[in-house]
């Protein structure tokens, strides 16, 4: 992403946004402030981000608004999720003065899709104020989905291809749609982003790629196996990021900031801890997750008692699909290949506890 | 100025119902009302020229905006 100048970054493209039906809007009541030719009278009262609100874009966008506000994108109700499983009442308060002060910029508002890039690249009008329909792949989510997803889709981790659907040159528009971004059909209130179904799910598009033993395939590996016994990802998903201890603090002059310490690129396959009709694979790709149970001892002594009830090797769907993996190379590639799956002997003695579910025993390696 | 595409289309869709002569870069402005989903909505005539006619002058901005300060440039590692 090219770095925009701090002009460029709140320049109104007066053409572009004249087409733009929101420029019937007033700017003070999307923005506040006052409409004043003084630059400090005009931002006083200023809203820092304009938020998604029943007065602001849900006022006319009825049907989107609401389930955009209850979405994971809005709440982070992931982020609680895996707390406070980990954690006790007692120490909610602690845990939510820290996520005041590290994860407030990851909220993504309508704005962060539709309008600038988000506040973690330090913002900036995306086309000079337009509201554009379809987000940007680069200067929005993955301006947020930096790190992992980027990296697996575009291909930037070292000696690790592309995804097979970014060299067909689609975006992330074309698999997460505007109504899953809006939270729309979400059943019920979202806990976690692999709450529900798969969406998408990779037969949604491969509606023709039959697995089983009556599969009409000329692939041996899709005919040896039930779609249910393994994930897509297990064969066709390859090396990704892991990271290791995340640890958030504030600096002297109480400015937060986090660290991973450490992160690696490897390939796991572990037991699915999410089976459920809608998931039923026994086998999936896990990820190490960056957590430790002194994580956030900046805000208070041992605010995750309960770290063992939650695995750190969790379920996952890397972005880097390939048709031919390490793994698709031979049976044996897996079959009796310790090496691949996550044992006793990859994770670390400390983490067995909460990784029991997903660990596949020495014994029953396929 | 008139934003053919824009009002054709939301005309066409019955989205937009107008009032006569709007137009925001001009002087003279009226008020709109939109009817989507909801009832329909009035929009206060524009009057806020002081905030568009500094955000679209690049000179002005130059020399007003100012690189901030970064904080979250101190996190590191992927997240
Ligand atoms: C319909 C609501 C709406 C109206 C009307 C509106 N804006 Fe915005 N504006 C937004 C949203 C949403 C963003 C994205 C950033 C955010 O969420 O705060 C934004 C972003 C901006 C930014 C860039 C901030 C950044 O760092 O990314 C500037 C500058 C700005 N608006 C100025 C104006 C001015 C001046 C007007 C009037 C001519 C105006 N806006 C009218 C909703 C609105
Ligand atoms: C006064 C009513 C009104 C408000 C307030 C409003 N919008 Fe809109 N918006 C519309 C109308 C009308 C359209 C065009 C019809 C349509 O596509 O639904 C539209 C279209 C859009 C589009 C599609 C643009 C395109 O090029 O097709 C986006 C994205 C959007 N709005 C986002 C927002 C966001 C974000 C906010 C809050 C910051 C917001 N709107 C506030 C009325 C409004
Ligand atoms: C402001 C930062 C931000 C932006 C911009 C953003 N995301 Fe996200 N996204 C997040 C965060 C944070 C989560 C995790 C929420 C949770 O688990 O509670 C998330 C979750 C997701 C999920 C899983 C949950 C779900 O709702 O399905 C998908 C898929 C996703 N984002 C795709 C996208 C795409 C595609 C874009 C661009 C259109 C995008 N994101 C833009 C921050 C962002
Ligand atoms: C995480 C990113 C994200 C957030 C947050 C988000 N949207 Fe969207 N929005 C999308 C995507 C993706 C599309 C579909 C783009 C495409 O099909 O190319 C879309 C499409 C739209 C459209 C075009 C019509 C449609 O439904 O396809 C409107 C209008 C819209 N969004 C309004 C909003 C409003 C209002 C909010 C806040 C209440 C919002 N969006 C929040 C990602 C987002
Ligand atoms: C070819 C389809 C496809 C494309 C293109 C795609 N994704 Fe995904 N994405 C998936 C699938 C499949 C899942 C897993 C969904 C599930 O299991 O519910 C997923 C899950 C996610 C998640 C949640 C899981 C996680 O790892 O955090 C995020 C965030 C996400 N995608 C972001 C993106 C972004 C950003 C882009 C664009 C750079 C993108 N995706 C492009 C198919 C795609
Ligand atoms: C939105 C539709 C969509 C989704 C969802 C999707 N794909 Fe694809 N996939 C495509 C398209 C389009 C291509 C490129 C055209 C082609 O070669 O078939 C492709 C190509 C592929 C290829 C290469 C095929 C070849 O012949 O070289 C593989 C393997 C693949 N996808 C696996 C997956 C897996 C695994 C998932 C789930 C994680 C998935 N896809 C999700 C649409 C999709
Ligand atoms: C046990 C390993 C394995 C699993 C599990 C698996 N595949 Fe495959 N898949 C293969 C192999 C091997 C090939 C052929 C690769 C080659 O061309 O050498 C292949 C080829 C493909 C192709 C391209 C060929 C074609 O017919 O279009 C697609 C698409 C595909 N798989 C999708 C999927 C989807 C979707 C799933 C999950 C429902 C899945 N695969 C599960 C091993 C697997
Ligand atoms: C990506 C890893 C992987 C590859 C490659 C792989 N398998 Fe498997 N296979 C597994 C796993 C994991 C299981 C256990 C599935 C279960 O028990 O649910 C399994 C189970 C089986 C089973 C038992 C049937 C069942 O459904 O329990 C047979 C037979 C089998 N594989 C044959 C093969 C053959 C033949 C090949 C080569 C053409 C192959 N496998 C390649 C991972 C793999």
């Amino acid at each position: 992403m090219t770095p925009m100048e701090p002009w460029e970054r709140v320049w109104i493209d007066a053409e572009a946004f004249g087409q733009d039906i929101h420029s019937y809007i007033n700017c003070t009541e999307c923005h506040g402030g006052e409409a004043v030719d003084d630059f400090e009278l005009a931002h006083e009262g200023q809203v820092e981000r304009v938020v998604n609100s029943p007065e602001v874009c849900g006022r006319c966008h009825v049907d989107v608004g609401p389930t955009q506000y209850d979405s994971l994108h809005n709440t982070l109700a992931g982020y609680d999720t895996a707390l406070y499983e980990r954690s006790t009442p007692e120490n909610h308060p602690a845990l939510e003065e820290m996520q005041a002060n590290h994860c407030n910029q990851c909220h993504a508002t309508c704005g962060d899709c539709h309008v600038s890039q988000p506040t973690s690249v330090g913002g900036g009008l995306v086309s000079g104020h337009d509201f554009e329909a379809s987000p940007s792949m680069s200067r929005q989510c993955t301006a947020c989905h930096g790190s992992r997803v980027k990296n697996e889709y575009y291909g930037a981790n070292e000696g690790v291809p592309s995804d097979v659907h970014f060299r067909a040159r689609m975006d992330c528009m074309e698999c997460h749609t505007a109504d899953a971004m809006h939270g729309m059909g979400a059943a019920g209130e979202q806990t976690s982003r692999y709450d529900g179904a798969p969406d998408p799910g990779c037969l949604d598009c491969h509606d023709d790629i039959e697995m089983g033993e009556d599969a009409d395939t000329e692939i041996e590996m899709h005919s040896a196996h039930d779609e249910y016994d393994l994930a897509c990802q297990v064969c066709h998903s390859t090396t990704y990021t892991n990271c290791v201890n995340c640890h958030v603090e504030q600096t002297e002059d109480g400015v937060p900031f986090y660290t991973v310490e450490d992160h690696y690129l490897g390939f796991y396959i572990g037991l699915n801890t999410n089976r459920s009709e809608d998931r039923p694979y026994e086998y999936v790709p896990v990820r190490h997750v960056p957590i430790a149970p002194d994580s956030f001892s900046f805000y208070g002594e041992d605010l995750l008692p309960n770290f063992d009830e939650r695995p750190t090797w969790m379920y996952a769907t890397p972005h880097n699909i390939q048709r031919v993996t390490p793994q698709t190379e031979t049976c044996d590639s897996c079959h009796d290949n310790d090496e691949l799956f996550l044992t006793r002997r990859t994770v670390d003695r400390a983490e067995r506890r909460a990784n029991q579910d997903v660990l596949v025993d020495l014994d029953s390696i396929p | 100025m008139l934003r053919p595409r824009l009002i054709s289309a939301l005309v066409a869709g019955g989205a937009l119902l107008m009032a006569a002569g709007i137009a925001m870069l001009s002087s003279s402005v009226g008020g709109v009302s939109v009817s989507l989903a909801s009832p329909r909505l009035e929009i206060e005539p524009f009057e806020d020229f002081a905030c568009l006619e500094c955000h679209a002058d690049q000179q002005r901005l130059s020399e007003l905006a100012v690189e901030e300060e970064a904080p979250e440039a101190l996190s590191s590692g992927p997240g």
